[in-house]
């Protein structure tokens, strides 16, 4: 790796080797900020319990009553209210979740007494699996339109792929997730199934036709906005003097595309798919109501309208957990590929 | 605190009473009527069963829409589409209301009253057997009813048969029901509705046993279910060997699935999704008028609402065909505020014309000319909220305003439920009696208008305690009318039932004004041979 690479980001030309730390001190500068960033991580999820714990709270109606109906008389919801461990302080119910979920313990669904865990967790599953597909196609697809495009900017190749993903990311999902069905099932040909239901017990992966409308639909909504970012960071990457340094020393186009332009290209896109992905934990509530996807969106929706508060907190807390998930992966992949991260 | 635990645990079972009573009362709603024939060219177009050959054998997959986490199997509390559907299937009553809205018995042979109707006694036919192959008794009737009686188990039925005081067998085919007040509709009252089904004496839900065509086969809440043929059905014994229900949580999903061939029959279709199911020539499309219905409720006894005038205005002025129209896409009977449409007492001479401007001068009498009102209302059926809307807009041509006021179902169902000042019920088809009983007599348990008329009360007093059809009629005829004039319900359409099948399916009912007849008859439906 020369200097320049290793400076890319400055615009002067720097004049001999920048200082840099003993190996050792740097793989354990990394490991603090590794640490540092799951703290940080830790930290946001009990800031997200508290804060979703207290507006569940003040959420209108008693609990116990929704559950029994008006037709129940003030014995029976005061002891129900008791039983759910309702009648204590807000402070002692929220120590008493956390403490549960600290352990893995989400509680029961105040609607069926199940455990909340063995609910969810199927519908987790369901979800995740459909994240790694989506992730899987459209992930690599916006790459390589990106670059495809940014690499003759507002050339015809480029125009078309404007206007393609101008009017894929203003449709909505559902009108997309229509069409594709209209097209594939339904109206003009025969040749995909138009639900994705997934019999209890087995994997959505027994039936993989089923999944193709689905990730498709997802696909139309994340690339356009994806590939729009690559293409952005790419011309950007193009654009700078460490490029034009490559291309005067001769270097072949798809070196300087490939090792120099993209690494530092990336960064932006790299952000964009995390905050993608994290957002598909919770967001899939149209593809999965039309596909019949039993999912983790449909899921919060529906223990929304059903005051289920055990599973709307523990899936909330899921998604929070997806977030900081997915953005340390960002942030660690980011610091790989600028490698002047390490030692800052 | 163990016994609190487990009883809570039964009452959580059958909890979202409300909520889910009113999926069940929009099932019903969508599911009654008689049948016209599907019409669009190219379409497929049904023909009368009589003259089409089924054969027997094979399985078809039926979309249910609706349902929850813990649906169960449970004959008596049939509470959302879904498990309506398999009450329907799985269990019989002493007799039901047919497709023709006439009293049917099924398990019955006999009902007769005393002189004074405060006693009837009901003989079963003999050797219908069980799912299990033990025979039906005078002990299963009586073990049946003490079951939806226990409040403990939260019955839907319970309010519609509360009036039984005691239960004695009088041999192994005869009880004798004795009853806490004069009814002379006790038979209809063990007819109406799909939630009084006998079990045996030794029920247990988590094993469903009852006397349908159907066995049970297999279930999970909220997913899919299986049923299948039961060979010893005393009735006629079903053509196809199975049937599978999966559980599809979303209308255009289900009609998709449909579509693509990917399920056999649908139980409800939207009114917008006919013309794409009728242009298919691979479906046959079914539109049956029925007798279920949405009203709009206003409380008579508090708020501006209270005045009859001001409520006269509402009924005059609102556009009942434009909500037919645009709610329902044509596909719904135009109603005029009272309910039990296909009941013999039906007053079919009260109609609504509607007239804007006596509407716009009797809230001037009543001083009421810049009305303010706020409607509240919830998705609880499609059409709901878009009769709502077009009854809105509709007045505010008489110089009323009406806000809509759109919440979700938990909210419409939850602590205000029945107490709003101006809201929405679903209702399925039922017979007069039963209506009145569960809406405006005094042991009403869903009288969201708060309906309590002296009058009103006395006469229906006398028509609950009759044995004459003259003396009812005459006192329904006027109870009606009470209702006509100071009632306090708009219920501007009865909307019909839409369903669709493959076309290689025949058998569906041709007269289904009760929600409940093609539940019922899925043992008349085979392949067309």
């Amino acid at each position: 790796m020369t200097n320049l690479t290793g400076t890319a980001r400055t615009p002067t030309v720097v004049v001999g080797r920048p200082d840099r730390p003993r190996p050792a001190a740097a793989r354990g500068r990394l490991l603090r900020w590794a640490l540092g960033r799951l703290l940080l991580g830790v930290v946001t999820l009990l800031g997200v319990a508290v804060v979703i714990f207290i507006a569940v709270d003040l959420l209108p109606g008693d609990v116990a009553q929704l559950i029994l109906g008006s037709q129940a008389t003030p014995d029976q919801v005061a002891a129900l209210s008791s039983q759910l461990g309702l009648d204590d302080p807000m402070i002692v119910r929220l120590l008493r979740w956390l403490g549960g979920v600290a352990v893995g313990d989400f509680g029961e669904s105040y609607l069926t007494g199940d455990s909340v865990w063995a609910w969810i967790a199927p519908r987790l599953a369901n979800t995740l699996i459909l994240m790694a597909l989506a992730g899987i196609v459209c992930i690599p697809a916006s790459f390589a339109l990106g670059i495809w495009a940014a690499r003759h900017p507002r050339g015809p190749i480029d125009g078309a792929f404007h206007a393609s993903t101008m009017v894929l990311a203003s449709l909505p999902q559902f009108v997309v997730g229509i069409l594709l069905v209209m097209l594939f099932s339904t109206s003009m040909l025969r040749v995909l199934p138009a639900t994705a239901s997934v019999t209890q017990g087995t994997s959505p992966l027994q039936q993989p036709l089923s999944l193709v409308l689905p990730v498709l639909t997802l696909a139309a909504s994340v690339v356009p906005y994806l590939s729009n970012l690559v293409r952005a960071a790419m011309l950007d990457a193009l654009g700078s003097d460490y490029v034009v340094m490559a291309r005067l020393k001769g270097l072949p186009p798809r070196l300087v595309l490939w090792r120099h332009a993209l690494r530092n290209a990336m960064v932006p896109a790299i952000q964009g798919a995390a905050l993608s992905m994290a957002f598909m934990l919770g967001g899939l509530v149209v593809i999965e109501s039309l596909f019949n996807y039993p999912g983790l969106g449909s899921a919060l929706v529906q223990s929304i309208g059903e005051r289920d508060v055990p599973i709307l907190q523990a899936i909330v807390m899921i998604i929070a957990a997806g977030f900081v998930v997915f953005n340390l992966i960002a942030d660690v992949l980011t610091v790989a590929v600028t490698p002047t991260l390490r030692t800052r | 605190m163990n016994d609190l635990h487990l009883e809570s645990r039964e009452h959580r079972g059958l909890t979202r009473r409300q909520l889910l009573q009113y999926g069940g009362a929009s099932a019903l709603l969508l599911a009654g009527g008689s049948w016209l024939a599907g019409c669009a060219p190219g379409g497929g177009t049904s023909t009368a069963s009589a003259t089409v050959a089924l054969t027997r054998g094979g399985t078809m997959a039926y979309g249910l829409i609706g349902g929850s986490a813990f649906s169960s199997m449970d004959a008596h509390t049939p509470l959302d589409p879904v498990t309506i559907q398999w009450a329907g299937m799985l269990y019989e009553q002493l007799a039901v209301l047919n497709g023709s809205f006439e009293l049917e018995n099924v398990l019955a042979e006999e009902f007769s009253a005393n002189a004074d109707a405060t006693s009837w006694t009901v003989r079963l036919k003999s050797g219908i057997e069980f799912h299990n192959g033990k025979t039906v008794s005078a002990d299963d009737v009586i073990a049946s009813f003490t079951r939806v009686l226990d409040p403990a188990n939260r019955a839907v039925g319970a309010g519609q048969v509360s009036m039984i005081e005691s239960m004695t067998k009088l041999d192994d085919l005869t009880v004798r029901f004795d009853l806490n007040r004069p009814t002379g509709w006790f038979d209809i009252a063990v007819s109406d509705g799909t939630a009084l089904g006998i079990v045996p004496a030794d029920y247990d839900p988590a094993d469903p046993v009852g006397t349908g065509p159907w066995k049970y086969k297999s279930f999970t809440a909220g997913v899919t279910g299986e049923v299948e043929r039961f060979d010893d059905y005393h009735g006629q014994i079903a053509l196809l060997d199975s049937i599978t229900l999966p559980i599809i949580s979303d209308l255009s999903a289900m009609t998709n699935a449909l579509l693509s061939g990917q399920i056999d029959a649908v139980s409800q279709l939207s009114p917008s999704s006919a013309a794409t199911v009728q242009s298919n020539p691979d479906l046959t499309f079914y539109d049956l008028p029925g007798g279920g219905y949405s009203a709009m409720t206003m409380r008579v006894d508090e708020g501006d609402l209270a005045d009859p005038l001001v409520r006269q205005a509402l009924q005059v002025g609102v556009d009942r065909q434009a909500i037919v129209d645009s709610a329902y896409n044509g596909y719904a009977q135009v109603g005029n505020d009272l309910y039990a449409l296909y009941d013999p007492l039906y007053a079919s001479d009260l109609v609504r014309e509607r007239d804007v401007d006596q509407a716009r001068s009797l809230l001037k009498q009543a001083g009421k000319s810049d009305l303010n009102v706020t409607i509240t209302v919830s998705e609880l059926t499609p059409g709901s909220v878009a009769a709502a809307q077009v009854f809105a807009q509709s007045a505010t041509e008489f110089g009323a305003t009406v806000q809509v006021d759109e919440v979700d179902v938990a909210t419409l169902l939850g602590a205000n439920y029945l107490q709003w000042p101006f809201s929405q019920i679903v209702q399925p088809a039922a017979r007069y009696t039963t209506a009145v009983s569960a809406l405006d007599a005094p042991t009403a348990s869903s009288n969201a208008t708060h309906w309590d008329d002296d009058e009103y009360t006395s006469l229906w007093e006398t028509v609950s305690s009759a044995t004459d059809d003259a003396t009812r009629t005459q006192c329904a005829a006027d109870m009606q009318q009470i209702m006509f004039e100071r009632g306090g319900y708009i219920i501007p359409a009865f909307p019909d039932t839409l369903f669709a099948s493959s076309s290689k399916l025949g058998g569906w009912p041709t007269v289904a004004r009760s929600g409940l007849t093609v539940t019922r008859t899925m043992n008349e439906v085979g392949y067309i041979g």
